[in-house]
């Protein structure tokens, strides 16, 4: 199977999309770059140059560059997806989601509900998120346990390449409002991406380690902590199970009560902050359906309650690792 | 006048179905039997009509928390609008959205907000779906004079010029944002605004139908023709207070009683038609009567229709999950 | 010195195995050892299966530990003579293993060895191992399989063969719209793939569904075959699961998969978590439903077989060979034993898939036979 990197992979799903939907656009802040400009267009392709190259196959009426206006990219997306369109509007960095979070909030997650069930929403919002790049507090976030919180939109964090091509075509399909989370950090990660266009259901977990001793669940980046986590562990003699969560809402509920009934030990790693984050969620899931089965306290493995500092001597220590998965794997253990 | 007797007749209907329902809400919430939080258009008729008469189904409107008169004029059922505001089953949006949140999207209209400056954002989306489709139309967004202080105004105004989108913005100015006049809590001209971002912009009376439909219908022409956004700042008044239960203490009584002798757009409306032997007087009447059966009625089936059912409470967060 | 020692390592199962672990040691040091006994039990990402001894010995050490990954290579054990001193031993271990660690590990593990064809406007997924022999093979897989189902017969069978294997259209990586799913249809695509790739001396191994292609194809190029290995094959009986294919069809979870996957197989456990996870990957792209529909239906007619080769097969002047598992249970109470002039090889402990399940006797019928 051909070989791309979680950027090229999410690329391909826009690319393919809007080749088989006309409906489908793509509005966002740089997502081109060079308009009203000089010089080269297509000068950004986003600021990470996920985007890049879409311009020339689509023209300016499909990939369009607005000003710096989140509530009225997100409004107006949202609007359109009402209207007929398929848009994909991109939040450039989570972190300005502050910025526009009515139009997220109050008016694309509760159309469907406030109208009665007659409208549909089908709108893409594509952001980015994470820490570990030294880009400071504003802009290291993952905020992803606000959007989960409000009834009305999906929330889906793939892990890889291959999931992130097969969720965001999900994504775009999708007649509900999504909201898709690519961590900064993982753009160049490389895995097996077919070159055809391929669909991951959400609600449905990956398991992708399999051990009856504890169970590691991981979402986005700190998946594949787990994994690492997980065959260091396996040379001590512990197996582990790994859980990839892929969507955060819907939850894929099942298997992680599964897979906490089969072992016992849980422990939750969420880069988020601590506080009523997904880590916290979850083991409260796990404590109301299975806790008959459990060996141990839940572990959830967070960053500290504090903003995100920019020192790298600060920011390492931050950041979850899988130093901190074994050791916590260990307490539990015994 | 361009209009002719047809359309002036629509117009006085759509006027007198707005004021007979927002009359008999004010009515109705005074006894307790309505729950939650009502704003009511009355006095600011002719804004609504003027502006919607120029628009299609297809056409798309967005409202803000004072949504019923701009539903009315759009298209949207009365009945199933006044079962809303019961929280009814079969009010118009399942009893599940209320007043401010009042939506028909097979008649363009999307949705009351009750957010201050939520719902314009939303008619940029869908001025860019017809801009982007090639379709004919425009997409209008409501707000106050309140709301345009709102961010949200400015970045639509602007994202709306700068993609030259079919969108028009109408302030419907009426003086007051909530307790606070806004002759102080609007710094400028609205008007100059709009002009700032490279809008065509006009300024009306938002008392007369017909310079509120003539000065649309040249506004929205233009867009429809690609003529990108604009924003018509429309002088209004509103009778009631900014909600029911609002004592109105801010407002003295001589401008509120100015208010309903001299500045009603039915009276003016009225006035002008017969004076001017389009319309009988009496016409006229019988148009009022029919509105206040059919809003009588309306009230009377909300009160009998069933509430949702428990199990409604969970349908329609998604549409597949 | 080392004359005494016999190395045994990570085998390689397939193109792609980089690596794999013990899942359980099956002999005990001191055993003796004879060349083809089930010495340890290793897990790949594709597969968990036994795995033969090369050599004939005594075990004499264990190097692997169980569950630890290893490299494609590796050392695992020591076969040798009795009454070896266990410095002599370590001696040779040491020496095998710092030699190891200076080869480099092969450039070519990590190319992409799927190769393209256009056949008939279709776009076809296929692997070559092996050239410059007089030979060739083509193996043609089943439903909703692909060519990694021969990952126990491909590599091997490159040193006597050109072997060649190939996704169906609307399976693995090949070209998902097809616009009908007839065997004839099929057949016409290998043929016209023999064809291009000038595969003469050719031995066709078709796998169930693939076996009912295989004998289709005969028609349009038999200057080229000469010999058919037909493994639990369609068209030799009426009966068939009709409710695998589909649940096959309609499985989406990994939940639903694994239990249909498990009746492929007589012992289920072989099936792998990422062997599910590959299944899954392809069946998600879009069309390959479609695809496997449009097939399905040309495979089963209310309930029942739809096609019968019995006299195809007959008709053939060159070898057949049919082998099918005792416990199949996908197409049951296949009997090929009274077709004339075929060699019937009926393998027990065995499900649907012999050249998984059982796959050095299937090797050895295919070079001997």
């Amino acid at each position: 199977m051909p070989i791309k990197s979680y950027k090229e992979a999410i690329n391909e799903a826009i690319a393919q999309e809007m080749k088989r939907d006309e409906n489908v656009i793509l509005i966002g802040e740089d997502v081109a770059g060079g308009a009203g400009t000089n010089g080269e267009q297509d000068a950004w392709g986003g600021v990470m140059g996920v985007t890049k190259g879409l311009l020339s196959q689509f023209g300016r009426e499909r990939i369009i560059d607005t000003p710096i206006t989140e509530t009225a990219i997100l409004g107006m997306a949202s609007g359109a997806a009402l209207t007929g369109l398929r848009p994909i509007a991109e939040l450039m960095f989570v972190d300005f989601m502050g910025v526009c979070f009515d139009q997220i909030l109050n008016q694309t997650a509760k159309f469907r509900y406030m109208f009665g069930g007659k409208a549909i929403t089908p709108l893409t919002i594509r952001t980015m998120y994470g820490g570990g790049v030294r880009a400071a507090s504003q802009h290291s976030q993952c905020l992803y346990p606000i959007f989960t919180h409000v009834p009305g939109i999906k929330v889906v964090i793939p892990s890889g390449p291959y999931d992130a091509k097969g969720l965001l075509i999900n994504s775009i399909r999708d007649n509900d409002p999504v909201i898709f989370l690519e961590h900064k950090a993982m753009y160049d990660l490389t895995g097996d991406v077919p070159d055809e266009s391929y669909v991951i259901p959400f609600g449905e977990a990956n398991f992708t380690r399999e051990g009856k001793d504890i169970t590691l669940i991981g979402m986005g980046k700190t998946v594949s902590l787990c994994n690492n986590a997980a065959d260091l562990l396996k040379k001590d003699g512990v197996h582990a199970t790994v859980l990839d969560l892929r969507t955060l809402s819907p939850l894929d509920e099942d298997s992680i009560l599964e897979s906490a009934e089969e072992t016992g030990r849980i422990i939750i790693v969420d880069e988020s902050s601590p506080r009523c984050n997904i880590a916290t969620d979850i083991s409260a899931l796990i404590c109301d359906k299975s806790f008959s089965y459990l060996k141990a306290p839940i572990k959830m493995i967070s960053p500290p309650h504090t903003p995100v500092p920019f020192s790298p001597f600060l920011e390492d220590i931050y950041m979850p690792d899988e130093q901190a998965i074994i050791s916590t794997a260990k307490k539990i253990l015994n | 006048m361009q209009l002719n007797r047809e359309d002036l007749i629509k117009a006085y209907k759509g006027m007198s179905l707005i004021r007979e329902f927002d009359e008999a809400v004010h009515e109705e919430f005074a006894t307790g039997s309505l729950p939650g939080f009502v704003h009511l258009y009355v006095g600011e008729e002719a804004s609504a009509m003027g502006v919607c008469m120029n628009l299609d189904d297809i056409d798309t409107i967005a409202s803000n928390h004072r949504g019923h008169g701009h539903c009315i004029a759009k298209g949207c059922d009365t009945t199933t609008m006044m079962k809303e505001l019961y929280g009814k089953k079969d009010g118009i949006c399942g009893g599940k959205g209320g007043s401010m949140h009042i939506a028909d999207l097979s008649k363009g209209m999307l949705g009351a907000n009750g957010i201050v400056g939520g719902g314009t954002p939303l008619i940029c989306g869908a001025a860019l779906t017809y801009k982007t489709k090639k379709m004919p139309n425009v997409s209008v967004g409501f707000f106050g004079d309140g709301a345009s202080n709102q961010g949200s105004i400015a970045e639509s105004m602007n994202m709306a010029s700068v993609l030259n989108l079919p969108a028009v913005f109408v302030c419907e100015d009426n003086g007051f944002a909530e307790s606070t006049g806004s002759s102080y809590g609007v710094a400028g001209s609205l008007v100059e605004r709009g002009n700032a971002f490279g809008l065509r912009t006009a300024k009306v009376d938002g008392t007369d139908f017909f310079a509120v439909y003539e000065t649309a219908k040249e506004i929205i022409d233009g867009s429809r023709n690609g003529e990108g956004p604009a924003l018509i700042h429309v002088k209004t008044n509103r009778v009631y207070g900014h909600f029911e239960g609002d004592a109105i203490t801010y407002r003295t009584d001589e401008e509120t009683e100015d208010i309903k002798m001299n500045k009603d757009p039915l009276k003016i409306f009225k006035a002008k038609v017969t004076e001017a032997g389009l319309l009988e007087a009496s016409q006229l009447e019988e148009i009022d009567k029919e509105s206040n059966k059919k809003i009588k009625q309306a009230i009377i089936e909300s009160k009998e229709a069933d509430f949702p059912k428990e199990a409604d409470l969970l349908t329609d967060v998604y549409i597949s999950y | 010195m080392s004359d005494k020692f016999l190395p045994i390592t990570m085998p390689k199962w397939g193109l792609t195995m980089k690596e794999g672990a013990i899942v359980s040691w099956l002999k005990e040091v001191g055993d003796e050892i004879k060349k083809g006994d089930n010495l340890v039990e290793i897990e790949t990402e594709k597969v968990v299966n036994e795995f033969e001894s090369p050599e004939s010995g005594i075990l004499l050490k264990k190097i692997a530990e169980e569950n630890i990954k290893l490299n494609v290579g590796s050392l695992i054990g020591v076969l040798g003579e009795k009454n070896v001193d266990d410095n002599s031993i370590n001696q040779f271990v040491k020496e095998f293993q710092s030699n190891f660690q200076n080869q480099n590990t092969s450039e070519e593990d990590d190319i992409d060895l799927n190769k393209k064809i256009m056949i008939k406007n279709l776009e076809i997924n296929y692997m070559q191992i092996g050239e410059n022999k007089e030979k060739n093979i083509l193996f043609i897989h089943g439903f909703g399989g692909d060519l990694n189902n021969w990952v126990f017969n491909q590599e091997s069978l490159s040193s006597t063969f050109n072997t060649y294997a190939l996704d169906l259209p609307g399976h693995g990586l090949s070209h998902k719209v097809i616009e009908e799913g007839s065997i004839f249809y099929l057949a016409s695509i290998i043929s016209e793939f023999c064809k291009e790739l000038s595969l003469n001396n050719l031995t066709l191994v078709g796998h169930s569904l693939g076996a009912g292609i295989a004998i289709c194809a005969n028609e349009n190029i038999q200057n080229l075959i000469e010999r058919f290995i037909l493994i639990s094959p369609i068209g030799l009986n009426k009966e068939i699961n009709k409710s695998y294919l589909e649940n096959f069809i309609i499985a989406d979870s990994r939940r639903d998969l694994k239990k249909v996957l498990g009746e492929l197989y007589f012992d289920p456990s072989v099936i792998t978590r990422d062997m599910i996870n590959e299944v899954l990957k392809i069946k998600r792209i879009d069309n390959s439903v479609n695809a496997l529909s449009l097939i399905k239906d040309e495979i089963i007619n209310e309930g029942n077989q739809k096609n019968n080769y019995i006299k195809k097969i007959e008709e053939l002047e060159i070898p057949v060979n049919i082998i099918i598992g005792s416990n199949d249970k996908i197409i049951p109470n296949i009997d090929a034993s009274q077709l004339k002039k075929i060699n019937y090889f009926k393998l027990e402990n065995c499900g649907h898939m012999p050249h998984i399940e059982k796959s050095k006797e299937v090797n050895e019928i295919i070079l001997t036979k």
